[in-house]
Formats: C-alpha cells, structure tokens, sequence
C-alpha cells in the first residue's frame, strides 16, 4: 500500500451484482480506498479490521438485504454512527428507507450514475484530497 | 328437407287441457321446425323424463298433483338448467308467475289467452333467448379471461422493462468509462467504436425509461401532485431548453401567452414532461417554425397548443396516435429519426391524471396543431372527468 493510498477514505461496497460492483470500483478508486463485497455474510467480521470511513449498500441481496446488514455493521461497538448510503432499486424503497433509523444517512435510487454516487459519498464524509 | 323437430316435455295433469295444448303445438308452421310433445302428468314423471334425455323446452302447470307454487319450477330447473323454460298459469297467478321467472323460467302464460299461435312463438322465443343467453355468458367469460391475460401482459412488461434497467445502465456506465477516457486513452478506432456503443446505449435506455414511465403512469399508482403553477414560466423555461435544437435546424421556436393564462393546477414535472414531448415532435416535423401557445379555455380551464407548419398527420393515423401503437403505423424513415413512438402515449397519460384532455388537429400538408386542456389554478380541486378511466 502506498503513502498515498492510505491516506484515502476507506469505503466499503456491497452489492450481489459483480459488474456493477467493478463499475462503482472504477468509479471510486481514484479518490478513495475501495473494498467491495458481494456477498453481505462476509462483510460483518472484515469491517472491525478495515475501519471503513463509509459504507455503500445494496438493499436488495438474495442473502440479506442492505436494511439488516447496516443493522449488524452498527451494531458493533465503533459503528454506531457510520455513515452509510443505500442503493435502492425502486422509489417505493425510498419511503421504507425514510421510516427507518439511519441516523444521517443517504439513499439513491438505480440506476446510478457515476456523479451521484461520487457527490453522495462527498455530502456523507466531506471532499477526499485528490489522489 | 326435414328439419329436426323441437322436443317439449309438457307438464299438465289436466287431460283434456294438455290435449289441446299438444294439438296446437303439433299443427305445422310452414319454414318452422315442427314441435314434438312427450307429456307428463305429475312432476316425478317430468323429472324423470328429463333424466331420460335432454329436452328442447319444458313447458309447465305449476298447479300439479305433486307440486305446489314455486316447488315445480325449482325441482325443473334444478333436474334441467340448461333447458329453457315456459310456465303456464290462471288468472290472479301473476305475482306467482313473475316469482317463476325471476328463478328462471323464461317466459309465463296465461291459460285462458295460450292459443296455438301464442305457444307456438313463446316456446321458440323461450328457446332462441336461453341460446342468447347462454352465449352472453360465453362471451363474458370470455372478456374477463382476456382481460386477466391483458393485465398479466401489462405486468409482465413492467418487470421486463424493469429488469432491463439495471443492466443496461451497467452497460452505458462501463462505456461511458471507456469514452471519457478514465480507463486510459483509446485510439481513433476504438473512440469510434465505443462512441457508437455509448449512443445505442443511450438509445435503448431512452426506450427503457419512456416504456417505465408510461407503464407507471398507466398502472395507476403515479398521483399528479397538483399545485397551482406558473404555465407562463414553465413553457418559457421549457422552451429555453429547445433554443439551441431549433437553431440548429433553422426553425423559430416562439412562446406566445395570453394575459391572464398563464396559472394553471398542475403537477410541474408532469407539465414540463408534457411540453418537452410536444415541442420535441414538432420541432422535428416543422418547416420553418413551432408555436407555443397560452390561452384561456372554457369553463376555468387554460389551454396549452404546440403549432407546428409541417407535413401534417394523416387522418387515418389520428386515432392510434396518443396510444403506444402509434408506431405501428409509422411510415419507415420519416427524416430518418427512430423515437420510441411512446411521446404521445405518455402525454395522454399526464392529460388524463390532471383530468385534462389531449387532441391532435392537422390535415396533410397544413401542419399540425397539439391542444391540451388542463385546468385552471382557480380550480382548487381538479374538476369531475369529462370521460370516465
Ligand atoms: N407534430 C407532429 N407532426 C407530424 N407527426 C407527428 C407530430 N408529432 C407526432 N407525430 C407522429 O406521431 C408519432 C408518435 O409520436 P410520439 O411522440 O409518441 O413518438 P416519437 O416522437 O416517435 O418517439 P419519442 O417521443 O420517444 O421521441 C411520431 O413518430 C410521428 O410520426
Ligand atoms: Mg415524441
């Protein structure tokens, strides 16, 4: 790991749809240290190691959806208040999102573009330095 | 030629009456089917010749040995509801008579006024409206099956197109990856050929998101949130946007409003989706220029018209025109354009959720002339439809 990509924000990505995790990772990777995951079940154990400073999350995955895992992520002791950005496939999504205690946390709607999710991500942990 | 005679079960206790019953119905009627009586002198008998074999009609007393009332009526009918069905009855057994019918017997007569020719056309009336009858059922079972398919059909290409969404977006998102050069310089032939791949992309995707969106509209589930709004402003911003298209082709776009029309009760995405779809198409089809047009309409309504001086449509292509059909009927080619055909559609949609109402006016040749009614921001609520959805 270079000097330079440890100063980045860590970010941890987590969608059951492998290309479009690739697309996002291309997308991140320039500004921030990218993890991605697409299965949710091994996501819990590697977040106390990798000390994320932002997670994105599907919500729709055939193993857990993106509502439950954020719950675990939380629920460690340190993860209280990390942020976290949900990735919806429907606006009926939305409103569930809105009743939910997500403290500070943000949703878009698919299909996302690359602008989006890069603005998303400034608005929940402020401009990384450029690399 | 023979023709197959019309088989009566004729239910009468009284001999002599049933006798001359049977000889009316047996006195031939030139170019008709003659009739063939089997007679039965109790109920029992009757239900057990129905169980023998069918009948054409039955034909019945209701005073019988073994039945009263309403009992002969309901035991026929249960042992042969295919078969329609005839009462006979006496003066002041009116009310009894009409029970028999709302039970399902087809017809009733009176005794004393059933001459041959009467029994005769009842029995073949009674006959010929059961058939009637029985294929209204056929064809109403028929629409409900049809239109379950159709709903299915309408679901179904909401999940396809769903489905297609999100891949596709992967897709434009990889390309467009590849053509603003953040995955690494591309020579010219890759520049070309990924370019192309980004415009078909985006091609498809414009179909995708057209075809989403009317089926939302379509389903229901979309609620115009209607607030009274600046048309004036809207149109003029809207308007703003086609500048740049319109000077490119040489046309004069121009805004023309009528004071005092410009507050309308609208939901201002959908009104601005409106006007983008309209001046879109008349820009494409306009010789030398496309009008917007504000006016006050009847009845607090305000009138919103896109004028273009293009090729016109033809009449015979009005009628499918605001549905996602239009295309079909669309000449290949025209200028060379492939839209989604579903600009229209979607507009009819807006129109009908603000209770509004959408009308193409043209004639070959004299360009053509889009009118939307929308209602008036003195309306607080929307106004009850003209048509009902
Ligand atoms: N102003 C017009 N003059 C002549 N023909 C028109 C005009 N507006 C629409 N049409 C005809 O009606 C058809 C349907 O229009 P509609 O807006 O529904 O679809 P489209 O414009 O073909 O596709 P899209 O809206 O997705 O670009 C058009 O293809 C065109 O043939
Ligand atoms: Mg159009």
């Amino acid at each position: 790991m270079s000097e330079n990509e440890a100063s980045k924000p860590k970010v941890v990505l987590v969608d059951d749809e492998k290309d479009f995790l690739k697309l996002m990772e291309n997308w991140l990777r320039p500004q921030y240290e990218v993890f991605s995951f697409s299965d949710p079940e091994a996501v819990a154990d590697r977040v106390r190691a990798l000390v994320p400073d932002v997670a994105i999350l599907d919500v729709h995955m055939p193993a857990e959806s993106g509502f439950a895992l954020c719950k675990r992520l939380r629920a460690q002791p340190g993860f209280e208040t990390l942020p976290v950005v949900f990735l919806t496939g429907s606006k009926t999504d939305e409103d569930f999102v809105q009743h939910l205690e997500t403290g500070g946390s943000r949703y878009l709607t698919k299909p996302i573009s690359r602008q989006a999710l890069l603005d998303a991500l400034v608005e929940q942990i402020g401009p990384s330095r450029p690399a | 030629m023979a023709q197959s005679p019309i088989s009566v079960l004729l239910v009468e206790d009284d001999a002599d009456y049933a006798e001359s019953v049977a000889l009316g119905l047996r006195r031939p009627t030139p170019g008709r089917e003659p009739f063939s009586i089997r007679l039965a002198r109790r109920l029992t008998e009757a239900v057990d010749a129905l169980a023998a074999g069918p009948f054409s009609a039955i034909l019945t007393d209701l005073q019988l040995p073994d039945a009263t009332g309403l009992e002969a009526v309901r035991a026929l009918l249960d042992a042969a509801p295919q078969t329609p069905l005839v009462v006979f009855t006496n003066h002041g057994d009116e009310t009894l008579a009409l029970d028999a019918v709302r039970l399902g017997a087809q017809d009733f007569l009176l005794k004393t006024e059933a001459g041959e020719a009467l029994l005769q056309r009842a029995l073949r009336y009674a006959i010929a409206r059961r058939e009637a009858d029985a294929r209204c059922a056929r064809y109403e079972s028929e629409i409900d099956e049809r239109r379950r398919v159709d709903e299915l059909k309408d679901r179904w290409l909401g999940t396809l197109t769903h489905d297609l969404r999100n891949p596709l977006s992967i897709i434009k998102g990889a390309v467009l990856e590849l053509d603003e050069g953040r995955a690494g310089p591309l020579n010219a032939d890759q520049g070309t050929l990924v370019a192309l791949a980004r415009r078909q992309s985006e091609r498809v995707e414009r179909l995708v998101v057209r075809l989403l969106d009317l089926t939302r509209l379509e389903s229901g589930r979309v609620r115009a949130e209607c607030r009274a709004m600046d048309a004036d402003g809207a149109v003029r911003l809207a308007a703003k946007g086609f500048e740049r298209a319109a000077a490119e082709r040489g046309l004069t776009l121009g805004v023309e409003v009528v004071p005092g029309s410009g507050q309308i009760f609208a939901d201002p995405d959908l009104f601005e989706e409106l006007v983008v779809n309209l001046v879109d198409n008349a820009l494409r089809f306009a010789r030398r220029t496309v009008t917007v047009r504000l006016a006050a309409a009847a009845e607090g309504f305000h009138e919103l018209s896109v004028t273009d001086d293009g090729a016109g449509i033809p009449s015979d292509r009005l009628g499918l025109l605001f549905t996602r059909y239009g295309q079909l009927e669309r000449p290949r080619g025209g200028g060379g354009y492939k839209g989604t055909g579903l600009g229209l559609a979607i507009c009819k949609e807006i129109a009908d959720l603000h209770r509004g109402l959408i009308q193409a006016q043209s004639a070959p040749g004299k360009g053509t002339s889009f009118v939307v009614r929308l209602p008036g921001a003195g309306a607080k609520t929307p106004p009850p439809l003209a048509s009902a959805r």
